[in-house]
């Protein structure tokens, strides 16, 4: 019985933070998937997922980061299985924006960071979009510290983005 | 952050939530949820809010088979008030206590509970009722029993209101169930002095957290440069405390109230060596 209170306590924590940042995990996955459909299963499997393996995760502190893992993890894993998939749904959308044209006034913008190599974009979104922490960024992408700062750097460089207001990353 | 990084940005968190997002994620949390309790008493609950979709009991013996939790100590599930749809949520759980040496803090505090979460709950149909069937908006409240000693027991309730955004209220509520007063932040100090006392502690915290975290952590300080015309100045005679298992005084803020958003609801623990001369006693606070 006291087992069972543990778990049910433990898992209120994890319910929580679902329920809470759950917006954020869907942007996070539409940033790899493009497709609201495959975004919303990204994240449901991801939270398939964590209830899974919740009770192996130690530091429970980390909670939040251990849930951005899993869903990039889960994204790339969609995104290796749906290679051809990928493809016409780009092309969908590039026929779907030309339509939209007008509407868009920063496309450019849209584009820069969207033409960005995974590696790069998905730096700029955890740090900048999600203001994670290095060290965070480092475990949820399985790098070390000193990498993240380098694709940081050179993302930012790529996106001609002024370094210098972002020298402290 | 350089214009063109915080316009990529806003594009980014303008990324368009489908509603089915809401739905998928309920389902799938309650689903789990479910699984821990005993299959009869989901089976209760979900008929409770199918027949009636709003759940309320005081009755003791019923509110105790619905909290699931056997009844230790001084504080028990007593109301609950839920209400869920495709679009609004409602999920409000209430504390009850028991006990207490003393019965008019007891009625005081469970009258202040009855009260205040009916209050949501109307708060939450209104807003349902203003929204005429569009958009989404849930209202969760929880309580967490933080202590419950012979010297004392500290409630913490929290309350999340969804709508385009959610904002967090954190509430406390200390009590000696030896003594016959709830404990307020006032009683435990011989003056006023202590306002000042704490609010610089806190003033000072802040800005070391922010210099350590380097900028990871904000926190809103009235007179920190020319821009800061408001933000945390003092706090409140009453302000939101707790008393933390090291006996040491806990001072809590909501959510947007000294910090932005992202911050969620914060607290400071204030070293008691810095209030020392100004308690009353150690009895509490050590």
């Amino acid at each position: 019985m006291k087992f069972t209170r543990k778990k049910l306590h433990y898992d209120d924590q994890l319910i929580q933070l679902i329920e809470r940042y759950q917006n954020d995990f869907y942007r996070l996955a539409y940033s790899y998937t493009k497709n609201e459909q495959d975004a919303l299963d990204v994240v449901q499997d991801s939270i398939q997922k964590a209830m899974q393996s919740y009770e192996k995760l130690i530091e429970k502190e980390k909670l939040k980061s251990w849930f951005y893992k899993i869903v990039v993890h889960t994204s790339l894993d969609f995104l290796r299985k749906h290679k051809r998939v990928q493809v016409m749904e780009d092309e969908q959308l590039q026929a779907n924006q030309r339509n939209f044209h007008d509407a868009y006034e920063n496309v450019d913008l849209e584009h820069a960071l969207d033409d960005l190599p995974t590696i790069y974009r998905e730096v700029v979104i955890l740090r900048f979009f999600e203001d994670l922490k290095i060290e965070d960024i480092a475990f949820i992408l399985e790098e070390n510290t000193n990498t993240i700062k380098t694709r940081l750097y050179k993302a930012l460089r790529l996106l001609r983005a002024d370094l210098k207001t972002e020298e402290e990353f | 952050m350089n214009p063109k990084l915080k316009k990529e940005r806003t594009a980014y968190k303008n990324t368009p939530i489908p509603p089915e997002l809401q739905q998928m994620v309920r389902k799938e949390l309650g689903t789990k949820k479910k699984n821990y309790r005993p299959y009869w008493m989901s089976a209760a609950i979900a008929a409770a809010i199918i027949a009636l979709f709003v759940t309320l009991n005081t009755n003791a013996s019923v509110a105790r088979a619905m909290g699931g939790m056997p009844v230790v100590g001084h504080v028990f599930q007593a109301m609950t008030f839920q209400y869920e749809d495709e679009q609004y949520a409602a999920d409000i759980k209430t504390p009850k206590v028991r006990d207490l040496e003393n019965k008019d803090v007891e009625q005081t505090l469970n009258e202040k509970y009855e009260k205040e979460a009916k209050e949501q709950y109307t708060k939450f149909e209104q807003r349902m009722k203003a929204l005429k069937g569009e958009g989404h908006a849930s209202v969760t409240s929880d309580y967490r029993v933080l202590q419950d000693t012979k010297q004392l027991l500290v409630i913490e309730r929290e309350t999340t209101e969804t709508e385009a955004s959610s904002a967090t209220t954190l509430q406390y509520d200390v009590v000696d169930p030896t003594l016959k007063q709830v404990i307020t932040l006032p009683s435990l100090f011989k003056n006023k002095d202590y306002v000042q006392v704490i609010s610089d502690e806190i003033k000072q915290q802040m800005k070391k957290q922010m210099a350590d975290s380097k900028g990871e952590k904000v926190y809103f300080i009235k007179g920190m440069n020319s821009e800061s015309t408001d933000g945390f100045d003092q706090i409140q005679a009453n302000q939101s405390f707790y008393i933390n298992k090291k006996h040491e005084l806990v001072i809590s803020f909501n959510e947007y109230e000294v910090a932005p958003g992202s911050m969620g609801p914060v607290k400071f623990v204030i070293p008691t060596k810095a209030i020392q001369s100004l308690l009353v006693s150690n009895q509490y606070i050590r």
